[in-house]
């Protein structure tokens, strides 16, 4: 691992981060949207039920963390193959591991900026304090869902890497699916039965669950983080040999070059 | 063929190299050297398996066998190392759009974990004589100022070797010429090999000091322009003349020599450049009066024609 290859990546997604107004537009423009939206209905609601009212705009001011980290490591390799410029970075000496952890850096850093600036517009604009749920709470909940949206990020830049660009549209779209099976705004009790399951899988509905928690008593809910991270662990660790069966499987039949034709 | 018995030192050896797509077998078994310090052209029609071959000796597809070796290591074992003192640069891959040249350069200057990055591409800029375009996103560059900053990018690292894919593609004569004498610049001053491909057989014939030949996968000729020209074999004679067409035209046909009347006072003639001291000699008696006499030698894109069109 050279710290100085890593940073060439990260100097590459700077660069190309501030003189593209698309990318502004989806990682600062459309989250902030977003959480004015939900600080709105957050408003409306307050008066009947505070606190789903705080619940639907904590989900939506955590949620950001995992849409940035996974469309930073998805989505920014895309500019790469736009620009025909992925196999020049990649007959460099620079390791497959130095590149993902490159946008995995980018991602966290973006991620960190965006909460920071929506969490002092929340105190502002609507009079809720993110901080509530302890920092503690919060240092956990911002690695675990780091670790998950980077995990999906891998193996949708995975699938790229060996399908090309037709299917481009999940980079952007497929991390989605786990907002609502993740119980992002509202408890997990509240959803159906079946649909309860398949959250229990998800390594975010502890998360969101254990920010409800800290929301509602205070204090860091210990088991609800260790379930997540266990599950976290167990769908990285296969995440990471899928992403290297598949950019190896895309270098054997040639996809990987055929990216950029 | 080879060109070991002439290689102090090869700075890139293939050896056995097999890629097959499914069925289908994009390279077969092709085995060659890189020189050090040389220049060595990679031709073949469209579809040879120049650009898979390309692809493998930079890692980004891979091989079913036959081995790498970049100045004696083995490339599957030693990427890192090897890709640390070779470079590329094709006409077919562009460097990042949205942002400037300057900016481009010195994430690959990182990448490459160049020392005293902003003065050796300060350095590059001014030499390649695009200093002034530095801090432009490099989509608003011309074709011509893309290929020399490209090529500034494959020279960031100092390296040993490049593997250049067409680079004066889509460039105008001029450009296409100040680039191919930058790129004998830098051969005269690094010592450094190039593994060069194109469609352009003049610039081959010029900058090239060995040919290889592939087609269909596997290589059909290897050695220097020169004796592959001279392989051919066939030149042709071109007399220009004030009169006396009939009278050369009944003593060529005489003779079973093969010709076409370009013009009623011009003819071509194909033949061994043995034989033209004999047929100007018969020529001469037959009542014409010959004005001019060219004789056209065979030329590398006639060798690749040869081989294009299955003569060979």
């Amino acid at each position: 691992m050279n710290v100085r290859r890593i940073w060439g990546v990260l100097l590459q997604e700077y660069y190309v981060t501030i003189h593209s107004l698309e990318i502004l537009v989806d990682v600062f423009f459309f989250p902030i949207l977003n959480i004015v939206l939900f600080g709105l209905i957050s408003m409306y609601l307050s008066g009947s039920d505070p606190e789903a009212a705080r619940n639907v705009l904590l989900g939506m001011v955590l949620w950001q963390i995992i849409w940035i980290i996974a469309y930073s490591v998805a989505v920014e390799s895309l500019w790469n193959i736009w620009s025909k410029n992925l196999s020049n970075m990649f007959i460099a000496p620079l390791k497959l591991s130095e590149y993902v952890i490159a946008h995995f850096l980018s991602g966290s850093v973006k991620a960190l900026i965006l909460l920071m600036g929506a969490i002092i517009f929340c105190s502002f604009a609507f009079g809720f304090n993110v901080f509530d749920i302890g920092f503690s709470t919060l240092f956990l909940l911002f690695t675990l869902f780091a670790f998950f949206a980077f995990t999906v990020g891998l193996v949708v830049l995975g699938l790229i890497f060996c399908y090309g660009l037709r299917i481009q549209a999940l980079s952007w779209s497929l991390i989605f699916i786990f907002q609502p099976l993740s119980a992002a705004f509202f408890p997990l009790d509240a959803m159906p039965q079946w649909l309860q399951a398949i959250a229990y899988l998800l390594p975010p509905t502890y998360g969101f669950e254990a920010a409800r928690f800290a929301l509602e008593h205070g204090g860091v809910h210990i088991q609800l983080f260790a379930t997540g991270f266990i599950l976290t662990i167990m769908y990285l660790i296969p995440a990471v040999f899928v992403f290297r069966y598949l950019f190896n499987r895309s270098r054997n039949s040639g996809q990987f070059a055929r990216n950029e034709a | 063929m080879s060109f070991a018995g002439n290689v102090s030192e090869a700075v890139l050896e293939v050896h056995d190299l097999v890629k097959d797509y499914g069925s289908f077998r994009a390279v077969n078994g092709i085995s060659f050297s890189v020189p050090r310090g040389k220049i060595v052209g990679f031709l073949g029609p469209n579809g040879a398996g120049k650009t898979t071959t390309i692809q493998m000796l930079l890692g980004i597809t891979l091989s079913n066998s036959g081995s790498i070796r970049y100045f004696g290591k083995e490339f599957a074992n030693h990427r890192g190392e090897c890709l640390q003192r070779i470079n590329a640069a094709s006409a077919f891959n562009t460097l990042l759009g949205r942002i400037t040249v300057r900016e481009n350069l010195l994430v690959f200057a990182e990448l490459y974990q160049v020392f005293d990055r902003k003065k050796t591409i300060d350095a590059l800029l001014e030499r390649f004589e695009i200093i002034d375009h530095a801090d432009e996103q490099y989509w608003h560059l011309s074709s011509g100022q893309r290929t020399r900053v490209n090529l500034i990018k494959s020279l960031l690292n100092d390296p040993e070797l490049i593997l250049m894919d067409e680079p004066t593609a889509s460039l105008d004569p001029d450009i296409a010429d100040k680039t191919l004498s930058l790129i004998e610049e830098l051969r005269e001053e690094r010592g450094l090999s190039i593994l060069y491909t194109s469609h352009n057989m003049t610039e081959v014939t010029r900058i090239c000091d060995e040919v290889i030949f592939l087609d269909r996968g596997k290589i059909v000729a290897k050695d220097t322009p020169e004796k592959l020209m001279r392989s051919i074999g066939i030149a042709t004679l071109v007399l220009s003349f004030s009169s006396g067409q009939e009278n050369i035209e009944r003593h060529l046909k005489e003779q079973g020599v093969p010709h076409t009347f370009v013009t009623h006072q011009c003819v071509e003639i194909p033949t061994n450049e043995n034989a033209i001291p004999e047929i100007l000699f018969g020529l001469s008696h037959v009542g014409s009066s010959i004005i001019d006499i060219e004789v056209r030698k065979p030329t590398l894109e006639d060798v690749f024609l040869q081989i294009a069109r299955k003569e060979v």
